[in-house]
This record gives structure tokens, C-alpha cells and sequence, in this order.
């Protein structure tokens, strides 16, 4: 629809559908495919495409320099991700192809192996099922730049590329102890991975090519080729450094390659922020509607602008407020969602904070069809807490806010006519505290996908925090 | 949608994308897509693919039979459609009007001309029509 014309009531529903099942990543891979191959019967594409599901199998590019784990990461990733490894030799050792034996024949002519025929070896070998159903990972190719772009022009392109580094003197010294098992064709190491099994220590053999000028020469061409194949992946590119222990690369490599990227999907932040008193709620909240035009939406302070605006509602609440009793859910309820239901909250996103404070307000919450997409609790010890809110100060003649360590008065004057606020002594705030962690348990178990916050630091890098929360895809569960 | 509209912010550089793009508007891909997305956000179904199934197994066998396209809006919609702009019942509705409902449906494009001489058109000529 076009838009510019009415303002169209979108009903809330649709927009958490789509974020929930991916509506929009799953139409983008699909107009990707069609645009990359343009088949003559895209119907017939399409529905074929839907039948393999096949957009979350790993699509994985392993890159670097010799001696640097590659083949090592690659094996072990094929062997969690369930998927099939691609190596320059598994495609050329392979009997069942003809133009595999044709490359073959050239490699054991000691040359080189056009590009071009790797390039069909290549589309060969991923046109075979397991390659499709399950995905792939590719050891080390492409090696040139050439390489990357024919590839890339073929209509292969991953989904992570990780790139392994280390110093080339490192590498020089590791080369020298490399170690190949020739049944599997797994590589061990003298000093770093020796296997514990004696046969296959006895099966060990020194592979060819590991002396330190060869070792050289092999960096330096490496180092020529791969500054011109990183910028073509400029998004999906991770470096790890290849210098630490092997499981520490492959922990690393793993979670990034399970990860997802940002996506494109038009997305409304609906965001709930949750924790005890004193954890900086407000001000991050504040910090939001501040930075993205977010509205902020405080419980407390809504229902003291109905009082005061002294509507029908506000004459409602009145009475508990005099009374100094809770405001019953359903009031609540009700003015929230006639805020959070105007034309700015739905156009620009809101954030939540004050409500809700136990279980029976977060299912009302649900019910009235105003679930967040992203639900933070922030962790303060209650040490802190404290620290924060019993040296609150204010001058009662300028109005103007202090804390005694965070933001002390300037002068000794104002530092002597400062007054508390009666709630912010100690056993007030315990008696609040005690009071969220009663419900809090029960309410991280209602909402799905929780993002928990250390809120115990300075409050910028608690933004950062929320702000990566809000901006990456939420973590689904990858099917092993 | 129209094509235009929904592509206006392109940049083309290379053959290789007016290719692409050249594909798109001949098979109709857009309009497919946008026919998909608005179904499924509609409906919600549970199994978000095989709703997609579906409705394209039923676009292929209406292309081959040439019945039955399925269609978000149906036929009792445009009557009501209809009804709504005709509140008087006069029979009628003006090309203004028509115009309107056409660009709302999102079947004009921009620079289509309506026979402004039809001053008047009846229910059936509308639902014919769309």
C-alpha cells in the first residue's frame, strides 16, 4: 500500500507473526535464489525451493594461511554441523568423476590446476545432494582472487567466511610438526595435538613440503593473494587468531558460525525492561527514547499524568493513590494500552519499564496483545542498589538532584540543606528489592528469550549492551 | 504494487542487474512475492511453509488450466468494497471513485488512463473489471 495515503491500522498481530517465524528472511533467500539462477519456471522454482528448506544449513568459507589449523577447524565442524567438507584433494581424488580424473592427471604432472576446472568441479560436486540437504564447508579455497570472484559469479556464495591468523613465525615452527594420518587424512601435530591412540602414532607420516623455505614460500604467496580475496565478504568475514589452543579456535568458530546476521526484516522495537529498584530502568529508557525515538513509557509516571490530567480514568485512580494502596491491574492495563496503542507508540516502538511486576500482570499483558520482542533484565547486586539509592540527595531550593558519590554537590552550602526522599532509606528500598526478586523468577520463565544485563557498570556501556540486545537477531536453536 | 513503485530505489550499474531486473518484471516475480507475503501475513498459519505450498502449487495449476487463480480478495470482498462507496445505492460509482478503489487494490499503475468518458460504473462492470 502506498505510503502516503491514511495511516493504516496494521492489527499488532501481523508484525509479531512475521518476527517470530522469519517471514521476511525466508521471502529475501527465496528472491535471492530466483535472481541468482532466473530459472524459465520460477513457480515450479519456488516450490522446489520451499521443499528443501534449506536455508539455515551451514555455507561455510575456511580460510588462511598454511600451517594455521584449517583443515584441523574444517574437519571438526563438518563433524558438529553435520555437513560435508570440500578440500582442493577430496575434489580431485574423487573416482567417480571424469573431469576429477582429468585434474588429477595435471596435479600428478606437478602443475597446476586451472581454475576453471576447479570451478566445475566445484558446481559438481554441490549439485550432489548431501551437499544441498546438508550444506557445505570449504577448506581453503579460493586461494586467489580470480578464484573468489568466479565463484562468486557461479551463484556460490556463503553465509560465513572465517579467516584464521597467526604471526608467520609461528606458523614457520608449527609447519615443521605436522603430522598426517594417511587413512583418514587428519592432521596431527607433534607438540599441540599428538593423538593419544599408539596406532595411529605409529600410522603417522611427515607430509611433503613442510621445510621452512618451502613453508616461506607459501606465506608469502598467501599473504599476496589474501588482501585482495577479503573485501569480497565484507559482511560475513570473521578473523580469529589461529595463535591460541585448537579447541579455543574451534569454540569461537563454532558459536560465530551458528550465529545469524542482522537482517533487513522491518522490525518496531517493543522492548520490557525488567529489574529490581535502583537497577538504572528509567535512565536506560530514557537513553533510548533519546538516541532511536523510541517513546518511552514509564507505569508509574502514566498513571500520575491520568490523575493529574484529572480524566475519567485519572478520577478512578485517585482514590488509591490517596490511599496509598496498589492500583489495580485491570486500571493499569487499561491505560497502558491506550498509549501504548496510539499512532506514535505503533509508528515508533516503545519501551516499557515499571510494569509488569509479577505473573498475573505479564499474562494481562499478553492478553491485551502488547507482548515485547525483546525483554531485558538488569542484574544489580544489592550492594549497589543500595550504594545508588540511599545517597540520593535534593536541594530543595533549586530543585536539582545530587548523589553524594556519583554527582556530589559543588558547594558546602547546598551540601548542608540537602534532603532525602523518604522512600530512599535503606529499609524502604529493601522491602522494594525483596519484592521484585519474589516475582522475578516466575516472570523470566514467561517471556521466551530473556537477554539478562550486568547493570552494575557505568551506564553507557549498559546501553551498548541493551542496544546489541535490541539490534541482533534474537538466538534460535540450531537443529544439530 | 506497482513494479516502479516497488523498485524505485535502485541503483543499476552493471548488464548483469538490468538482467535481473529485466527477469523480474517479465515473470511477474514481485507480484507474486507481495501476492505470498500479504496471504501468509494475513492467514498465519501455523506451518508458515507449507502454507506457501500451497498457494503456489494452486498458481501452478491455475496457469496451466487458466481457472481459479487463487486471490487474497474474493469476490464478496469487492461487492462489499463496492457497497461502501455506493452508500446511497444509487447503482453507481464515479471514475474518481473507481480510480481510488483501483489504486487502494493496487492494481493501477500511475500513468494508466481510465476512460474518463464511463461517468457512470455499475456493480458488475466494477467486480468484471477488478
Amino acid at each position: 500500500m502506498d505510503a502516503t495515503t491514511a495511516p493504516h491500522r496494521i492489527p499488532v498481530e501481523m508484525p509479531r507473526y512475521g518476527e517470530h517465524h522469519h517471514i521476511f528472511e525466508m521471502m529475501q533467500i527465496m528472491l535471492q535464489e530466483l535472481l541468482i539462477h532466473q530459472p524459465k519456471e520460477p513457480i515450479q522454482f519456488m516450490l522446489e525451493h520451499l521443499e528443501r528448506d534449506n536455508d539455515m544449513v551451514p555455507r561455510i568459507f575456511i580460510l588462511g594461511p598454511p600451517a594455521s589449523g584449517k583443515t584441523t577447524i574444517a574437519m571438526w565442524l563438518c563433524k558438529h554441523l553435520n555437513a560435508s567438507l570440500i578440500t582442493a584433494e577430496n575434489l580431485i581424488w574423487n573416482k567417480l568423476s571424469g573431469l576429477a580424473i582429468k585434474a588429477l592427471q595435471i596435479y600428478e604432472k606437478e602443475e597446476a590446476i586451472p581454475d576453471f576446472l576447479l570451478l566445475k568441479l566445484l558446481l559438481e560436486r554441490m549439485s550432489k545432494e548431501e551437499c544441498i540437504s546438508k550444506g557445505w564447508i570449504l577448506d581453503g579455497i579460493p586461494e586467489t582472487r580470480e578464484q573468489a570472484l568466479m565463484i562468486q559469479t557461479s551463484g556460490i556464495s556463503p553465509r560465513h567466511v572465517v579467516v584464521l591468523t597467526a604471526p608467520d613465525t609461528v606458523l614457520i615452527e608449527r609447519n615443521l610438526g605436522k603430522r598426517i594420518d594417511p587413512s583418514n587424512g587428519e592432521v596431527y601435530h607433534t607438540t599441540f595435538d599428538w593423538p593419544s591412540e599408539p596406532e595411529v602414532q605409529n600410522r603417522l607420516k611427515v607430509p611433503l613440503g613442510i621445510s621452512e623455505e618451502e613453508t616461506v614460500k607459501r606465506l608469502m604467496e598467501y599473504h599476496r593473494n589474501i588482501t585482495r580475496i577479503l573485501p569480497s565478504y565484507p559482511k560475513i568475514l570473521k578473523i580469529i587468531s589461529s595463535d591460541q589452543p585448537c579447541v579455543d579456535v574451534f569454540y569461537q568458530a563454532l558459536t560465530y558460525v551458528q550465529s545469524q546476521h542482522r537482517s533487513n526484516a522491518p522490525f518496531t522495537p517493543k522492548i520490557l525492561l525488567c529489574g529490581p529498584t535502583g537497577s538504572g530502568k528509567s535512565l536506560q529508557a530514557a537513553l533510548l527514547a533519546q538516541k532511536y525515538g523510541i517513546i518511552n513509557v514509564c507505569c508509574g509516571q502514566l498513571l500520575k499524568e491520568c490523575v493529574a490530567s484529572n480524566s475519567r480514568i485519572g478520577e478512578l485512580i485517585q482514590p488509591y493513590f490517596q490511599k496509598k494502596m496498589q492500583v489495580p491491574d485491570q486500571i493499569i492495563i487499561k491505560v497502558l494500552s491506550s498509549r501504548l496503542k496510539k499512532q506514535d507508540c505503533i509508528c515508533y516502538g516503545w519501551v516499557l519499564h515499571g510494569f509488569p511486576q509479577d505473573l498475573d500482570q505479564a499474562t494481562l499483558l499478553n492478553s491485551a496483545g502488547l507482548m515485547p520482542n525483546r525483554v531485558f533484565f538488569l542484574n544489580v547486586p544489592y550492594d549497589s542498589v543500595i550504594e545508588r539509592l540511599t545517597l540520593r540527595r535534593t536541594d530543595p531550593t533549586t530543585g536539582e538532584r545530587y548523589h553524594l558519590m556519583y554527582k556530589p554537590p559543588p558547594t558546602m552550602e547546598i551540601q548542608e540543606r540537602l534532603m532525602q526522599h523518604p522512600g530512599d532509606t535503606e529499609e524502604k528500598v529493601k522491602v522494594k528489592i525483596d519484592f521484585f526478586y519474589r516475582n522475578s523468577s516466575l516472570l523470566e520463565d514467561f517471556f521466551d528469550n530473556v537477554i539478562y544485563v550486568n547493570g552494575d557498570q557505568d551506564p553507557y556501556t549498559v546501553f551498548e549492551y541493551i542496544e546489541s540486545g535490541i539490534i541482533m537477531p534474537l538466538p534460535t536453536k540450531v537443529s544439530q | 504494487m506497482s513494479f516502479d513503485f516497488l523498485t524505485r530505489g535502485l541503483e543499476l550499474t552493471s548488464a548483469r542487474e538490468r538482467e535481473a531486473l529485466l527477469y523480474l518484471k517479465k515473470h511477474r516475480i514481485l507480484d507474486v512475492l507481495v501476492h505470498l507475503t500479504s496471504s501468509i501475513l494475513f492467514h498465519q498459519p501455523d506451518k508458515p511453509r507449507e502454507f506457501l505450498l500451497d498457494i503456489l502449487s494452486r498458481i501452478k495449476i491455475a496457469k496451466t488450466t487458466s481457472v481459479d487463480f487463487p486471490y487474497l480478495i474474493d469476490d464478496s470482498n469487492l461487492v462489499s468494497m463496492f457497497e461502501i462507496m455506493d452508500p446511497t445505492n444509487q447503482g453507481f460509482i464515479t471514475p474518481v471513485q473507481y480510480k481510488e478503489a483501483l489504486k487502494n487494490l493496487g492494481l493501477l499503475d500511475s500513468d494508466e488512463v481510465i476512460d474518463e468518458n464511463l461517468e457512470v460504473i455499475t456493480k458488475d462492470y466494477f467486480r468484471k473489471d477488478v
